[in-house]
């Protein structure tokens, strides 16, 4: 027993010399909770993040005043090594989550800024003083993010003595609604162009600030969160964790499987509840599948918005089977449905694994030659290569996650650096493209899309029978756990601390696109105008339908509106530009 | 321009919607149907509906349970279907779901007649649900010898149920002393 190795104890050695640390939690085995004192916070998570080889996976605001008296920050880091260069990367045995506890005393709710150290903590940040009013001191980007720019001072939703849900506060009158205070940047003759309010490509509807010298974009900004549902405090307030995974399944409407496997094991791994094996395997086909459509959604999006409507159409004929073979072992074509504590709620029979290899057969056969048809087109290659580099620089400040961060030659997938479920036991190869281009991220789904079909078939092939589901176990009061997923558009981490009734007391939702925003501005930069949408949509948020863009002028104070249609055509065309006579 | 070889290779894919439906595998999960004669008013279902599409209420005046499904709020999540102990809801292969003009059309109701408490003459359970109790515990081997006596247990309310428990119980320390 003495052989083996206590995950993670290298780093709180380390981290013991400089900081008072004390370790508070331990389980599951790759899960360590620290506690440090709220002034040794930025240089805890520094030391974490940059010199050990951390990522920041999400950021956890939480109400503690009727345990403790206390607000507290929890700070995940994944510690999987820094990636930058071939070999920097840690042993996959010591590879663990590391959590950051800092206490906040509730008559003094502020902390000092980890953003100023580390970046990728910024969007975080701002929504804790949003949600829980916590103050960072220090924090760059002090506006608003998750909340309405009408929403009144001094009310934190997420609070637990927040919302009397009978005082409803008074709506501003709509003349009066306060304007966001987008960031405009210096400098005479840049032009300013709105997308949005609700449109450009994302799932939920964005704003979209382009500020634009001639043709070029030289900076971004955006608001976001104008369809934030407030999932955390419905769940909190009347779920039973059977409930949550099917609420937690809606989140997203194109990866929603993963985060209800997310949520439903961020309940597993603190309680005893062993999952059946077969349940891990049949978990893992449902996200793979999952994942096919999602990839021939994007590439297909990707194809559209470069012209070739042909490859869309085609790629979305592919996409029919996939949703099919969902179907067939789930019962939905896109909410599957399937999960619920201990197990998966329904078994995969013999007649259906012979139907699924027949379709994936199909499949497989089809995206191939499709997808050569694609890449075989110039056009395609020309405009996608070069287009949103994500530099490997700001990719290691800000965390990003998913085929954005295997574009730019990182090997970060949380099913390879923190296997999960059946993932342990199948082989595959995670995809990496170095150019860091709208190209590289297609490249890379696309080369996912076969990995996938390969891990189906091995999960086919080698699952063990026996029971789908295991009984429930009782979940410890106030005990928390992270579940993590990789997801089509990265890694989904949710985080709950459990209630006294078993039912959940925090649940932290960290959706992937969550992670991938932040560092989109520094995408956008250098661009035309007319590969915004396709930027945006090489992150693959969601799309939504069209919206209208509007352009501004700030030297000649003329606007002028133009259609999403316009914008498109040019984007497709690159001839007769909108922009030319505003 | 492979890709138009591709796309000839398959005839059309897309079928007439409307006039020809889409065919759906076994085991898909559509619209729940509910089958009045089979419900017995457990509420199962209502407690394990992630989304508050069922409902049961207890209408006092009409001496009636009404069972009510919400189609608008249903996800065909197939709960309710999994803990039915009666498969009085199950679900179907429909899909499809249109209403004109009226939302009250999504919705399908049940209405299971009470019973009164022997004892405090309160309505504390549906007549299907107490008949259900006593088939099941016939089949499971009940003693059918003295049935009146263990009826009346049946028919109380678990409120005088429990009062009564306490009495016996009291009475019984009384006697030892306690």
């Amino acid at each position: 027993m003495e052989k083996t190795i206590i995950k993670g104890k290298k780093f709180i050695t380390a981290l013991s010399n400089r900081f008072k640390v004390e370790v508070i939690r331990h389980q599951p085995e790759d899960q360590i909770t620290i506690l440090v004192d709220r002034n040794d916070l930025p240089e805890v998570v520094r030391t974490l993040y940059y010199d050990m080889g951390g990522w920041l996976s999400t950021m956890v605001a939480n109400d503690e005043r009727e345990m403790n008296g206390n607000y507290a920050l929890y700070y995940v880091l994944s510690m999987e090594g820094g990636k930058m260069h071939e070999g920097d990367e840690l042993p996959a045995e010591e590879k663990c989550w590391i959590t950051v506890k800092a206490l906040i005393p509730a008559h003094d709710p502020v902390y000092p800024s980890v953003t100023v150290k580390v970046p990728a903590a910024v969007w975080y940040e701002r929504e804790a003083r949003d949600m829980m009013g916590l103050v960072a001191e220090g924090l760059p980007d002090q506006r608003r993010l998750a909340v309405s720019d009408d929403f009144p001072e001094g009310l934190y939703p997420l609070r637990k003595d927040s919302i009397d849900y009978r005082e409803r506060f008074a709506p501003y009158d709509l003349d009066k609604e306060p304007d966001y205070d987008f960031l405009f940047p210096e400098g005479e003759g840049t032009v300013d162009v709105p997308v949005g309010p609700v449109h450009i490509t994302s799932d939920e509807p964005g704003q979209f600030r382009l500020f634009v010298d001639g043709e070029t974009i030289i900076d971004a900004d955006y608001k976001l969160f104008y369809v934030h549902r407030g999932v955390e405090k419905l769940a909190e307030n009347r779920m039973d964790y059977d409930q949550m995974a099917f609420l937690a399944e809606r989140i997203c409407g194109i990866c929603g499987f993963a985060h209800a496997v997310a949520c439903i094991e961020s309940s597993e791994n603190v309680s005893a509840v062993e999952v059946p094996m077969r349940a891990q395997a049949i978990r893992t086909i449902c996200l793979e599948t999952e994942r096919l459509h999602s990839h021939l959604l994007n590439i297909g999006l990707a194809s559209e918005f470069t012209g070739n409507v042909t490859a869309f159409l085609q790629l979305f004929k592919i996409r029919e089977h996939t949703m099919e073979m969902a179907q067939i072992i789930t019962g939905g074509r896109k909410t599957y449905g399937m999960i619920l504590t201990g197990g998966v709620r329904r078994d995969i029979t013999d007649i259906e694994r012979k139907e699924m290899h027949r379709i994936m057969n199909k499949v497989e056969a089809d995206f191939k030659e499709c997808l050569d048809g694609i890449i075989d087109s110039p056009n395609f290659i020309k405009r996608l290569t070069g287009v949103g580099v994500l530099n490997k620089k700001v990719a290691r400040d800000f965390s990003p996650v998913g085929p954005n961060m295997r574009g730019s030659g990182f090997n970060r997938d949380t099913r390879y650096d923190h296997p999960f479920d059946w993932y342990k036991n199948v082989n595959f190869n995670v995809a990496v493209q170095p150019s860091g281009d709208v190209l590289s991220r297609v490249l890379v789904r696309a080369a996912e899309f076969h990995e996938s079909i390969s891990i189906i078939r091995q999960c086919l092939e080698l699952m063990p029978s026996g029971p789908v589901m295991a009984k429930k176990a009782f979940v410890e009061p106030f005990s928390h756990g992270l579940g993590y997923v990789e997801a089509p558009r990265g890694e989904d981490m949710h985080w709950t601390m459990h209630g006294n009734a078993q039912k959940v007391h925090r649940w932290r939702v960290r959706a992937s696109t969550y992670n991938n925003w932040p560092s989109l501005r520094f995408q956008f930069r250098g661009n035309s105008v007319a590969d915004a949408p396709l930027i945006v949509g090489s992150i693959d948020p969601c799309y939504s339908c069209s919206e209208r863009v509007t352009i501004v002028d700030v030297k000649k104070s003329k606007s002028k509106i133009i259609g999403m249609d316009d914008l498109k055509k040019y984007g497709i065309s690159g001839k007769n530009s909108p922009l030319k006579n505003a | 321009m492979k890709i138009l070889e591709f796309a000839r290779k398959e005839k059309m894919v897309t079928n007439n919607f409307p006039v020809v439906p889409y065919e759906v595998t076994d085991g898909f999960r559509g619209k729940p149907e509910y089958t009045y004669d089979l419900c017995i008013g457990c509420g199962s279902c209502v407690v394990a509906c992630p989304s508050n599409a069922l409902s049961l209420k207890k209408d006092e005046e009409k001496g009636v349970a009404r069972w009510k499904v919400d189609y608008n709020r249903c996800i065909f999540c197939g709960r309710c279907d999994e803990v039915c102990p009666t498969r009085a809801i199950s679900m179907s292969k429909e899909y499809v779901m249109c209403v004109l003009f009226d939302k009250e059309d999504l919705t399908v109701t049940g209405e299971l007649k009470l019973k009164r408490c022997d004892t405090c003459d309160v309505y504390f359970t549906t007549e299907r649900m107490s008949n259900y109790t006593y088939q099941k515990l016939v089949s499971a081997g009940w003693d059918i010898a003295g049935i009146d006596e263990k009826m009346k247990h049946l028919n109380t309310c678990p409120d005088c149920r429990q009062e009564k428990a306490v009495a016996v119980n009291v009475n019984q320390m009384k006697k030892r002393g306690v």
